[in-house]
């Protein structure tokens, strides 16, 4: 039963993927996008790594992805033609990144096959564990990013706020 | 299951967190419309109090947090060269702000916000927090340098340090995972554990590679330098100030635990490296520096050239280059916030930083022209002052370790840098003054200014304690591994 989802999820993951690419219209594309991340945070969700999961579907599909969304309709990006010299370096662009992406995915599972690494992996990724590990062993990284935060406060105040007199004109910059 | 944590050893971040929480309250709560600069009074009221605790934290070792914040001499050590660092840059923002008018509390806050991440840093001994400590200081010093937003130039600063900054982040982020994926651990012990027993691999070389791509982006060494000139041009001249000094210093404690701490066993590997990026950056910081004309450029490259010089002790790779590494900066401290704070107080009076306008500064105040003299003598490492017996320890420590050659680029270029900064010195005392009204310094600015003037002669002539200061900070460092 597990392994029918398995297959479900990730033949729908390569659909939708493959949509992300080839659909011509960018709204198209970014609804594509939201149902890949989907079965991605599915397949997470089978391997029982709930936590991962969740984190993918609320901050790509659910935060992210609807930034995505209002940008392309904000933008009005469906009149976008590119002439055929722009198209066809993107084509040069696109084939040699998918042959080092070939390559790299190739190495990649030979060494993830041969590594053993996480087959004796004892982490349950449930929100309890990730929370337990959060404020015991991290809890020094976790409360430093609250500074962080404070950081993007101020940074947003002081920058939004009416223009500064530098006393420097036009004339000496 | 809750680890017990030692709260003495991480005091001194608290206690600059509950400043600064205080001050976020006071920014609040004060009425709009004071002319008092409340936040900047208790600001320095509090670095005071800072500092005399500090001394107090003198013998303090020890670690917490499972192994992820350490307390040690070299922690200990740079401390307190960010509070002294502090103490100039607050000074000058005051000033600065003072004659351009507009909001300033929000900086102080973000200098406070960097002054803590520069700390952590120091104490981090686990690539987790000096990612976030890393981020910490550098977040603060993107919003700053931008602060000045009718200012185009201050812009342009801003986002070319937030673009090329979140890359050498992302960097850093790619080699630390590559050092996990080996070592299967974050913490500096459990590395140095690794590097200890192992040959080098590709793996480990990579994320060493990557992770000290970010390092050198803090310290701007070639080649990733090309953010410098124009943030040092476009942010306001604390900023400045405290890129110089602070950032740098703060990437040379992240140099030394990487460099000295958990590498320290492949020193044969990277030793070669170092020293040939040294001689590189040196060499191209001093002689792009000849060709500038705008004073806070022309210490940009400067600043580079300083971080060639300051790679040679990294490259020597003994106790004595690392010591070498810490008395030098400390020289630099006193030398560079000495111009950065004769910069600020020109900058106040004639609004420009142009070295043109500088003509004749002796006869319009002669503190600020002797200051700025010192400053530009001691930096091009003239004895008797601080800057020299600096370069000197490091080129003792890099022909020590057999590198000669280094040893004699390094001479050459001491000799290049005394011609742009004589060039400075002779348009200071010999040029005839464009406007003669007399540039008048308030009594605080000229007490500080005594007192870099102070420090920049004194390390210069009774080297001894300084020097023994330096060396006690590496011989106490944990996880170190040097011969």
């Amino acid at each position: 039963m597990p392994s029918l989802f398995f297959y479900f999820f990730a033949a729908t993951l390569i659909l939708a993927s493959l949509c992300v690419v080839l659909a011509r219209n960018p709204l198209y594309n970014v609804l594509a996008l939201v149902v890949a991340i989907f079965s991605l945070s599915s397949l997470f969700v089978l391997l029982q790594a709930f936590f991962v999961g969740m984190i993918l579907l609320l901050v790509y599909a659910g935060a992210v992805l609807v930034f995505f969304i209002f940008v392309v309709m904000c933008l009005n990006l469906t009149a976008i033609s590119l002439t055929f010299v722009e198209q066809r370096r993107f084509k040069t662009l696109g084939y040699l990144s998918s042959i080092l992406f070939a390559f790299s995915f190739f190495f990649a599972t030979q060494s993830f096959l041969d590594a053993q690494l996480f087959a004796t992996s004892s982490i349950r990724g449930t929100i309890e564990t990730v929370g337990q590990i959060l404020f015991t062993d991290y809890l020094l990284p976790f409360e430093l990013t609250s500074l962080l935060l404070l950081i993007a406060l101020f940074g947003i105040v002081s920058l939004a706020q009416g223009a500064l007199n530098t006393g420097k004109e036009e004339g000496q910059s | 299951m809750f680890p017990t944590i030692n709260w003495s050893l991480i005091s001194l971040e608290s206690f600059m967190t509950l400043t600064l929480v205080v001050l976020v309250i006071m920014d609040i709560s004060l009425p709009k419309k004071t002319n008092r600069d409340w936040i900047g009074i208790v600001s320095f009221g509090s670095l005071f109090g800072l500092i005399a605790f500090w001394l107090t934290q003198h013998n303090l070792s020890g670690s917490t947090f499972g192994g992820m914040f350490v307390m040690d001499s070299l922690a200990w050590f740079f401390k307190g060269f960010f509070l002294l660092a502090m103490v100039f840059v607050f000074a000058m923002t005051q000033q600065y702000f003072k004659a351009l008018g507009g909001r300033r509390n929000e900086f102080y806050l973000l200098l406070w916000l960097a002054l803590i991440g520069m700390s952590l840093i120091a104490s981090a001994a686990d690539f987790l927090i000096l990612f976030i400590a890393l981020e910490i200081m550098t977040i603060s010093l993107y919003v700053m340098t931008a602060y000045l937003k009718s200012d185009k130039l201050s812009l342009e600063a801003g986002m070319k340090y937030l673009i090329l900054g979140a890359l050498s982040s992302g960097f850093f982020l790619y080699g630390i995972s590559f050092l996990y994926g080996v070592t299967h651990s974050t913490r500096f012990e459990a590395i140095l554990g690794y590097v200890g027993t192992h040959a080098m691999n590709p793996m480990m070389l990579f994320g060493m590679v990557l992770v000290f791509s970010a390092v050198a982006f803090k310290i701007a060494a070639i080649p990733f330098h090309m953010w410098v000139p124009d943030v040092y041009q476009g942010a306001p001249t604390p900023v400045t100030a405290l890129l110089s000094v602070g950032s740098k210093a703060a990437g040379f404690v992240m140099l030394m635990r990487l460099f000295f701490g958990i590498f320290a066993p492949w020193h044969q590997e990277w030793g070669l490296t170092l020293a040939v990026l040294s001689a590189i950056t040196m060499t191209y910081g001093n002689l792009v520096a000849m060709f500038q004309t705008n004073i806070k450029r022309l210490l940009g490259y400067s600043s580079i050239s300083h971080a060639g010089y300051l790679l040679m002790g990294a490259a020597a790779g003994t106790v004595l280059g690392a010591s070498a590494m810490n008395f030098y900066l400390l020289g630099y401290l006193f030398t560079n916030l000495a111009a950065f704070l004769v910069i600020v107080l020109v900058f106040v009076a004639i609004k420009s930083d142009e070295i043109a306008d500088y003509a004749g500064l002796s006869k319009r105040s002669g503190l600020l022209a002797a200051t700025l003299l010192l400053a530009l003598v001691s930096l091009a490492g003239m004895p008797p002052l601080a800057g020299f017996f600096g370069k000197f320890a490091l080129l003792v420590s890099v022909i020590q370790s057999g590198y000669t050659w280094l040893a004699l680029i390094a001479a050459v270029n001491i000799v290049i840098s005394l011609y742009y900064y004589l060039l400075i010195v002779k348009r200071i005392y010999v040029d005839a003054p464009k406007v003669t009204s007399p540039i008048l310094v308030s009594s605080s600015m000229k007490l500080l200014l005594s007192f870099a003037i102070l420090g920049i002669i004194v390390i210069g002539i009774f080297q001894g304690p300084f020097l023994d200061a330096a060396i006690t900070a590496v011989r106490g460092m944990a996880f170190g591994f040097i011969k």
